[in-house]
């Protein structure tokens, strides 16, 4: 609960919207994260900046937590609301400031949504390269705080990537611009820093984000394959051979066959896994590109290929990998979304790995891939009404986690820790290393006001998390409730 | 050869010491670090060799005291390399003082610079403990990035052990095409084309645009029709030399990073990145209009150091109180005041 008088307070601030009434409460109660929901004690809408400055230095000042908020659309809690703390939600940031068509820049409000700067920026033959697949609804500010990727993270990289400079404000609400007018600014690189930061170091308040020119020529390939380890040394085939695709995504049979049944693009579903291969470049070397990279496919031993080189037949092809989650939904009641990233080469151990505890577990599991970068998006079907099969489905997604790790990679690759896998940081990351994070927070916000309980585990929570992974067959993490 | 323990103790010592420690590999940047004179040198130098290369992946991890031309001859042979294309000042630099510098060649706005293609690290931090931060994926959000805030930090966080670096494939075709010309028009062809498919360099210097090339054989005739009448094609000789900055210089050298589209001004030997970032030579600090750039103190000339003061704004004092938190008994060297007084 807030306090009467902090209420009382922020309805003074100009141009502060303040959400009150329970039921209007409740739409803010979880992001993407549904099953973590708690009904925040108050909303505050800033409608300009002054008012969001005047209501973080009011919080600032009585010592009360506050969650910015995009549109919500993270998958991993980062944006779930406190049980004592405000909620800003940062819609009404939804202007396209600024585009220069000659430095190929936009400068944007942070509740812009990701979609909406391509579509913006388009008629001047321009795009904005990150697209995570909420892009229509996700904004700019969760990009930032989320380093969002996408499936053409390969070539373009991820939102740090494509940022050139930010505005935000701190706890206390103290503006700051990162990143300077040029390429490089002296000294630490707080701009890289504030990206994946999840809203723990500061509130975006404008983002200028880097524009490629659109490509003359884009093709997809479709390749079906007999095992997923066939299609996982194709991957590598691809760019053993010096291509760089501006998308390489894999599905396994069961995401291929959901996704079928969904949207009928045309996937062979007696493959075993199915590669999609974007590639984009100039009219003059696309075609030339293309055959290279189908006799690449066709000698890693590629049972079926579909080449779609109109807009109308490779929208077709994209969007059953676009539909997966929602298809994989049709299957089953409920589905857990994983996103750990693995180094590719070890893709079939990890495949065999997850089926193992999927027998184990008795849940099904359908497996996404963004094959290029090796981030894995394993899918458990379960039904959450059934509490037996809800708590299978929490243990399998750990041990999934568990698995990225000891093959040598990362808890999350691009949905963020949030409050979904903060004990597992305990598990990537020392206690040494933890206690990195907690230094530059106290930097960043010395009062611990943003974000609280997010993305960095306490060290007492490790502690605590340790001793029951001692304690073989008790209940997880009681104090968190998951999905 | 692993020197890790053999660092880790020299870094201790320091610490016991109550001396401050300067990082350091080849020594060919230490112009970067001008007030670093009374620290501990603990060199890398010796702590060398390529860990791991899958070039399947786009991944090598090497130690930090690998030298740059090894690990570029590596990647090489697999028909890859180094996208931030960074500086050379001599033969024995090495992979960890390029990730320390954060120096990025002219491909910086094309591609990216050196912390786009860093994706993970393992060093010895200021308490001498060792921490691994990062990895080997090119996806990974988990915790802050830490490894990030080190590329550029001029070993004022920590002495690197091994860096993770993204690679790519080298193009099918690099070439360079000249242009005589003065800076203004130099800079009126940089704007104009900005949006070229295949750019990978625009840079002025000894009165010569020189623009780059890099991609398919097949779409390189389109690249040569959209520049125009004029460009010739030339040897990459001149674009490494505003890489490596071998301009002739007496006075201080400083660099100016700010928009592409801000007027040229004098004192100016060369203009890198498109125009995002020019280099001026003078005893004295330039001055130029700040909202359109800022200019910082780079490498000494003839003269006595010019004074200069740390960033004073918002930005600048956050930095600080980072480096306090992450290093507060100042075991690792300061990042060097840059900026000229005002």
């Amino acid at each position: 609960m807030l306090s009467e008088a902090i209420t009382r307070s922020l309805r003074q601030i100009d141009d502060l919207e303040l959400i009150e009434d329970p039921s209007r409460r409740r739409v803010y109660e979880s992001d993407g994260l549904t099953a973590i929901a708690q009904v925040p004690p108050l909303v505050a809408l800033p409608n300009s900046l002054q008012a969001l400055q005047e209501t973080l230095q009011l919080c600032h000042a009585h010592g009360v937590a506050v969650v910015a908020r995009g549109a919500g659309t993270g998958l991993s809690g980062g944006a779930t609301p406190l049980a004592d703390g405000l909620l800003i939600g940062l819609a009404k940031f939804n202007r396209i400031l600024d585009i220069d068509p000659i430095k190929m820049t936009a400068r944007v409000e942070p509740g812009v949504t990701n979609l909406a700067i391509s579509k913006a920026v388009a008629s001047a033959g321009l795009f904005y390269a990150p697209d995570p697949s909420s892009q229509i609804a996700c904004t700019i500010g969760g990009n930032v705080a989320e380093n969002s990727g996408g499936v053409h993270c390969l070539k373009y990289g991820l939102t740090l990537h494509n940022v050139c400079a930010l505005k935000m404000m701190l706890a206390d609400g103290e503006v700051l611009s990162l990143g300077g007018t040029g390429l490089w600014e002296d000294g630490l690189d707080l701009l890289a820093l504030l990206h994946g930061s999840e809203g723990l170091l500061g509130v975006v308040i404008e983002v200028t984000v880097a524009l490629r020119p659109l490509p003359e020529a884009v093709t997809v390939l479709m390749a079906g394959f007999g095992d997923t380890k066939a299609a996982a040394n194709a991957v590598s085939a691809v760019i053993q051979a010096g291509v760089l695709p501006a998308g390489l995504e894999m599905m396994d049979r069961l995401a291929i066959q959901a996704a079928e049944d969904f949207v009928h693009a045309g996937y062979p579903c007696e493959a075993e896994a199915l590669l999609l291969c974007e590639l984009d470049g100039s009219g003059a070397e696309i075609a030339a590109l293309s055959a290279a990279v189908q006799a690449v496919l066709q000698a890693a031993g590629a049972q079926s290929l579909v080449e779609a080189s109109d807009d109308a037949a490779r929208a077709r092809l994209w969007l059953g990998r676009k539909a997966a989650f929602p298809a994989v939904g049709r299957i089953a009641p409920d589905y857990y979304c994983m996103d750990g990233t693995i180094p590719r080469r070890h893709l079939a151990e990890v495949l065999a790995a997850i089926a193992d505890r999927s027998t184990h577990y008795e849940l099904p599991v359908a497996n996404v891939f963004h094959a290029g970068d090796g981030n894995l998006h394993p899918l458990i079907l379960y039904d959450a009404n059934d509490s037996d099969q809800f708590q299978r489905a929490e243990a399998f997604g750990a041990d999934v986690l568990a698995i990225c790790l000891r093959f040598g990679g990362t808890i999350t690759g691009e949905h963020g820790v949030g409050l979904e896998k903060i004990d597992q940081m305990c598990a990537q990351f020392t206690t040494l290393e933890l206690a990195v994070f907690h230094a530059v927070k106290a930097a960043f916000d010395p009062s611990g006001l943003l974000n609280p309980g997010k993305a960095i585990p306490t060290l007492n929570r490790c502690a605590e998390f340790g001793a029951m992974h001692v304690h073989q067959g008790a209940a997880k993490h009681p104090s968190l409730p998951r999905f | 050869m692993d020197q890790s323990d053999a660092l880790q103790q020299a870094v201790r010592a320091a610490i016991s010491r109550n001396q401050t420690v300067q990082p350091g590999g080849g020594c060919t940047k230490g112009f970067l670090q001008p007030g670093a004179g009374d620290a501990v040198l603990v060199s890398t130098a010796e702590h060398s060799g390529i860990l791991h290369y899958h070039p399947d992946e786009l991944v090598v991890r090497v130690r930090s005291g690998t030298r740059l031309v090894d690990l570029q001859a590596t990647l090489r042979e697999a028909g890859q390399y180094l996208p931030c294309e960074p500086p050379s000042f001599g033969a024995v630099g090495t992979v960890g003082g390029m990730v320390a510098a954060g120096l990025a060649g002219p491909s910086r706005p094309y591609v990216g610079g050196v912390r786009d293609y860093v994706l993970g690290m393992k060093l010895i931090l200021p308490s001498g403990e060792i921490a691994a931060f990062g990895g080997d994926v090119m996806k990974n959000v988990a915790g802050y990035d830490i490894t990030r805030l080190n590329v550029g930090a001029r070993g004022s966080l920590g002495l690197m052990l091994e860096v993770a670096l993204k690679v790519l494939p080298i193009p099918e075709v690099t070439q360079v095409y000249g242009l005589a010309c003065d800076a203004g028009l130099a800079q009126q062809h940089m704007l104009a084309q900005r949006r070229l498919a295949g750019l990978s360099a625009s840079a002025y210097c000894d009165g010569a645009l020189l623009v780059r090339y890099q991609g398919s054989a097949q779409a390189q005739p389109e690249f040569e029709q959209a520049l125009g009448q004029g460009f010739q094609p030339v040897s990459s000789a001149g674009l490494a030399a505003v890489r490596d900055l071998r301009f002739a210089h007496t006075g201080h050298l400083w660099r100016w990073d700010g928009a592409v589209d801000a007027p040229v001004v004098g004192q100016m030997v060369a203009m890198d990145w498109g125009g995002a970032l020019r280099w001026l030579a003078s005893e004295q600090a330039p001055v130029i209009a700040a909202d359109v750039g800022v200019v910082t103190w780079f490498k000494p000339g003839n003269g006595a150091l010019p004074a200069l003061i740390p960033r004073a704004d918002g930005v600048g004092r956050l930095q600080q109180r980072v480096k306090s938190a992450l290093d507060p008994k100042g075991t690792f060297v300061g990042y060097p005041a840059l900026r000229p007084t005002p």
